[in-house]
């Protein structure tokens, strides 16, 4: 099989580079081995929350500019991340997928236990405040689904008086909902989702919102609704009698699923081939290109392209493997940054800057990574595999994903042009 | 908040399984005994060693004495203590690098301190035991077995305040109060203020902090903390317990812990100083794993979940620098005869499997001293989930209508498994999926067992210990703890450290499937939920370490 690219990797990095590169009429397969990172996600995506010094940042584009040269943002040019940030929202637009917010102003978006966090696009269903912290409502209803724990009321309620905004929490309780409760574990936020996707089930939960909602501005509930598009969200808010908004619950995110089917859906409409359950198991290397590709599911077929995209992700990704003795980049075997001695990985204390998380493919060239110092000219790494980066105390991993991944494809599409 | 000042026949300083033991003995034989903690109970050494059930076999080339009484201590706690043992026996395996007459001696000293000891050929231990070395060249069946630690110390603990015993966690003891050369009771410190217990006789039971404690009161004691290193494994590959048949060593025996299984240990002499560093090194993990991979080869595929130590409160005789030479024996001092001081006892040495026969002694000595002849006994009476079951097969039919949940409560509660009630949706939600912990647990935990912290929460249901080490449960408990008491930056900070503390055995062992789980982790709690961002200064500080 021939393809122009080949995309290794399913996640928010691989989608969009194989969008991107599908619009443009390229020939795109995107191999993917399974659950990708959004599926722990929150709704929201982050270019930069804060600086190096763990302060708060306002205007992520601003700030990009005093990032380290290891940065990714630094290795695909800072003056070209507001590009590709209004072609990272057009291609949500593209795609079907409304969201909210700027590249040249963060707003903040509410966690799953009440920390008010930087975001730079939030899911439109989802409730946000501006960067004073201030939400659009003096009183909130949040209406929980009667037996639901992965909504930490408590902390919420406890997050929006924090900031004037008087909350009251209510469970609400429909029969086909109480019937899915029977099950010890059955009030996952994906199965009460597949409840949900029913009208008539949906009829059943606004009676009781609307009859549980008081004076309150503003009903919240929690993100377990819509799992492959938000039509039925839209649904329930014309049938309450408030503005109804989203809070983000622990995983599974139904709306992180909802995002990765979105994305792979508007692809696969594009006419780009995704192959799911192919883990890349080699390549095929000379002369610094790869040639052809193999997927441990097609082990017969060799998986050709003009171009390669490695967005396997970090170590939770399985981009990376850290054994007893090292780290690797499991396919390739490519260079990458990271001490040999394993107990500079990590930090004593959890809540500090772990190395590790800075880990990755070593890229001296643009994007291109390389095997014992040599450049591979027709592989990018994209997304979370590139090194140089922290995303949790820098909250940058959406946006790194989706800007090295638009670079990529921006770079692909000018090497075919010239071809 | 009890009263500033307080009396009892007996202050018991320790809430190991040997300050329980004797604190419930104590209680049984009708004194005032009152039990103080410095942080919770089992957070010495009880809470950090593998479970492992002594037949006593490990200790017979070594230490004869000390293996008799490991096998009596055993035959009583099978009965006493029925719902905090499992019965699995245990292989001595010898591998090609060891000595066949090692084993011959060995069989011949166990047989002789009354451990039945069955020599078996290498294809029919293979046959009881497949996870072990198909190389081996022999092998000895012997009656080890696996004991729950937490829930025995737990068990005491509840059946010492059944018999009217006060149990204080959380209770630094800061000062023993000396008239005349007696001891008069002791002062201790809570969050709630500084406390005096008024006592004539005080018990220090502080395992590896008891030369901390006995220099309180003017006495000399000079422990010889010995380190453990262990590592948990997120699958339980053996049946059995697999012990090397050889003079004992480092990585030498794999205990199977319910779902789980426990590879240890090693032995290293450490300074008095840093008996509260807890963190395991690199070079333990992997000295750990090299020979357990001999005994268990299948162990080099498996995840492990997490790395722990504990210190051994061994007490120093002779020249020996890692401690596997020292008596594991019993050591108990009478002060006034030792240093001169009367009513101050110290109980040390030993290990879980002995520790009733401690708790007897240092009753026994207590009871001498206030001139009380009540008799010892903790042999006889059954702890609370381990009394008899009336009609077994009544009891069976129930079992199987049982949820999953209620079936491992039962496991962990024993007959006080009656006091979880399921009749609620709500109580039968799982928290932890892992460990199967209710909604009902936690809350009869939070209840019954005093549970307010989500450190205390896990010693007492085990949430948070299971494969996914806290990721889903930590934040769930976290809420019911608000719910219960409103005070919500209390248990977000609490979960914070919950999180920090489950990290510290990680990090070890963070490579593999363990680091990508961990950053799986640091995603959910950090990135998604941004848990490092919160900075309350919190009450349950003392619970840290």
């Amino acid at each position: 099989m021939k393809f122009s690219t080949i995309i290794i990797g399913g996640g928010l990095s691989g989608l969009t580079a194989g969008i991107t590169l599908a619009e443009q009429g390229q020939r795109v397969a995107v191999l993917a081995a399974g659950q990708s990172r959004l599926h722990f996600t929150s709704g929201s995506m982050e270019l930069l929350g804060y600086n190096a010094k763990g302060e708060q940042v306002d205007c992520p584009l601003d700030e990009c500019r005093s990032l380290p040269a290891s940065h990714p943002y630094q290795k695909i040019g800072v003056e070209n991340l507001a590009s590709y940030a209004q072609m990272a929202k057009k291609l949500f637009a593209n795609a079907g997928i409304e969201v909210v917010g700027y590249e040249t102003m963060n707003h903040i978006r509410l966690s799953p236990i009440g920390v008010l966090k930087p975001a730079w696009l939030t899911l439109g269903d989802y409730i946000t405040a501006n960067m004073a912290r201030q939400f659009p409502f003096q009183s909130v209803l949040i209406a929980n689904i009667a037996g639901y724990i992965d909504m930490p009321t408590p902390f919420l309620k406890s997050a929006f008086e924090k900031c004037g905004v008087k909350c009251r929490v209510v469970e609400v309780k429909t029969p086909m909902l109480e019937n899915l409760r029977r099950s010890q574990t059955e009030m996952r936020a994906t199965n009460i989702a597949r409840v949900l996707s029913e009208q008539s089930a949906v009829d059943q939960l606004s009676v009781e919102i609307n009859r549980s909602v008081n004076r309150e501005q503003a009903i919240l509930i929690p993100a377990v609704m819509g799992i492959t598009d938000n039509s039925i969200v839209q649904y329930l808010r014309r049938m309450v009698t408030r503005p109804l908004f989203c809070i983000a619950t622990l995983p599974p995110a139904v709306t992180g699923v909802r995002l990765q089917s979105r994305l792979r859906k508007y692809f696969l409409s594009l006419g780009g081939t995704y192959m799911l359950g192919s883990t890349v198991r080699e390549a095929n290397i000379s002369s610094g290109k790869i040639l052809s590709v193999a997927a441990a599911n097609l082990p017969d077929q060799k998986l050709k392209a003009n171009n390669y995209i490695l967005a396997t992700g970090s170590f939770m990704g399985n981009g990376l493997i850290a054994t007893q003795s090292g780290v690797i980049e499991p396919i390739m075997n490519l260079d990458v940054d990271a001490p040999l001695d394993r107990e500079l990985w990590t930090a004593e204390n959890l809540n500090e800057s772990q190395p590790y998380m800075e880990f990755g493919v070593k890229t001296a060239l643009g994007l291109h990574p390389s095997i014992d110092g040599k450049t591979i000219t027709n592989l990018w790494a994209v997304g979370a595999v590139l090194s140089g980066h922290n995303p949790i105390k820098l909250a940058d991993s959406s946006g790194v994903d989706m800007l090295t991944a638009l670079h990529a494809a921006t770079e692909i599409i000018q090497t075919e042009k010239n071809r | 908040m009890g009263k500033k000042i307080q009396n009892y026949d007996v202050v018991v300083i320790g809430g190991g399984i040997t300050g329980a033991g004797v604190a419930r003995d104590c209680a049984m034989r009708g004194l005032r005994v009152v039990l103080l903690e410095a942080f919770d109970i089992t957070h010495g050494a009880t809470g950090r060693n593998h479970g492992l059930m002594h037949s006593g076999a490990r200790y017979v080339m070594s230490d004869p004495e000390n293996a008799k009484e490991c096998i009596r201590e055993n035959r009583i706690l099978r009965r006493i203590a029925r719902h905090c043992v499992e019965e699995t026996d245990g292989l001595f395996v010898s591998l090609p690098d060891d000595d066949l007459d090692y084993q011959r001696r060995f069989i011949k000293a166990c047989l002789k301190a009354g451990i039945s000891a069955e020599e078996l050929a290498p294809d029919e231990a293979l046959a009881i035991e497949s996870s072990v070395n198909p190389k081996l060249i022999g092998a000895v069946r012997v009656p080890d077995a696996a004991i729950d630690p937490f829930r025995l110390t737990i068990a005491n603990v509840l059946d010492a305040q059944m018999h009217g015993a006060t149990v204080l966690t959380n209770h630094r003891v800061t000062g023993i109060l000396v008239e005349s050369g007696t001891v008069a009771g002791v002062e201790a410190e809570s969050k709630d203020g500084k406390f005096t217990f008024l006592a004539p006789v005080v018990v220090n039971a502080a395992g590896a902090w008891c030369q901390q404690i006995a220099s309180l009161a003017g006495v000399t004691i000079n422990m010889f903390p010995a380190r453990g290193a262990l590592l948990i494994f997120g699958h339980r590959v053996n049946h059995m317990v697999i012990n090397r048949c050889r003079k004992p060593s480092n990585g030498d025996i794999l205990v199977p812990d319910d779902i789980v299984c426990v590879l240890g240990t090693t032995s290293n002499r450490v300074p008095i100083e840093e008996i509260d560093n807890t963190c395991v090194t690199a070079q333990e993990v992997d000295l750990l794993l090299q020979e357990g991979v001999k005994l268990v080869p299948s162990l080099e595929r498996t995840r492990i979940l997490r790395a722990y130590a504990g210190v051994r409160p061994l007490v120093a005789l002779g020249e020996d620098d890692s401690g596997r030479n020292i008596s594991r024996g019993i050591v108990l001092f009478d002060h006034k005869e030792r240093d001169g001081l009367d009513g101050f006892i110290t109980i040390t040495g030993g290990k879980i499997m002995t520790y009733r026969l401690m708790a007897q002694k240092a009753t026994d000595l207590v009871c001498r001293k206030l001139g009380v002849t009540a008799v010892c006994a903790t042999a006889t009476r059954p702890l609370p989930g381990s009394e008899p079951v009336a009609e077994p097969d009544d009891d069976e039919e129930v079992e199987n209508t049982m949820s999953f949940a209620h079936r491992a409560a039962l496991g962990r509660h024993g007959t006080r498994v009656e006091m979880i009630s399921e009749d609620k949706p709500e109580q039968r939600a799982l928290v932890c999926e892992c460990e199967h912990v209710s909604h009902g647990e936690v809350n009869y935990a939070i209840k019954e067992l005093k549970a307010d912290s989500m450190e205390k929460l896990r010693r007492r249901t085990r949430l948070g210990m299971g494969t996914c080490q806290g990721k889903m449960c930590a934040c769930r408990a976290a809420s019911l703890f608000s719910q219960a008491d409103g005070d919500v930056e209390r248990h977000v900070s609490d979960l914070k450290m919950f999180l920090n503390e489950r990290w510290k055995g990680i990090r070890p062992i963070a490579w593999g499937s363990a680091l990508s789980e961990a950053q799986l982790s640091a995603m959910t709690y950090q990135s998604l939920c941004g848990i490092d961002r919160i900075n309350y200064s919190s009450p349950t500080d003392s619970d840290k370490q």
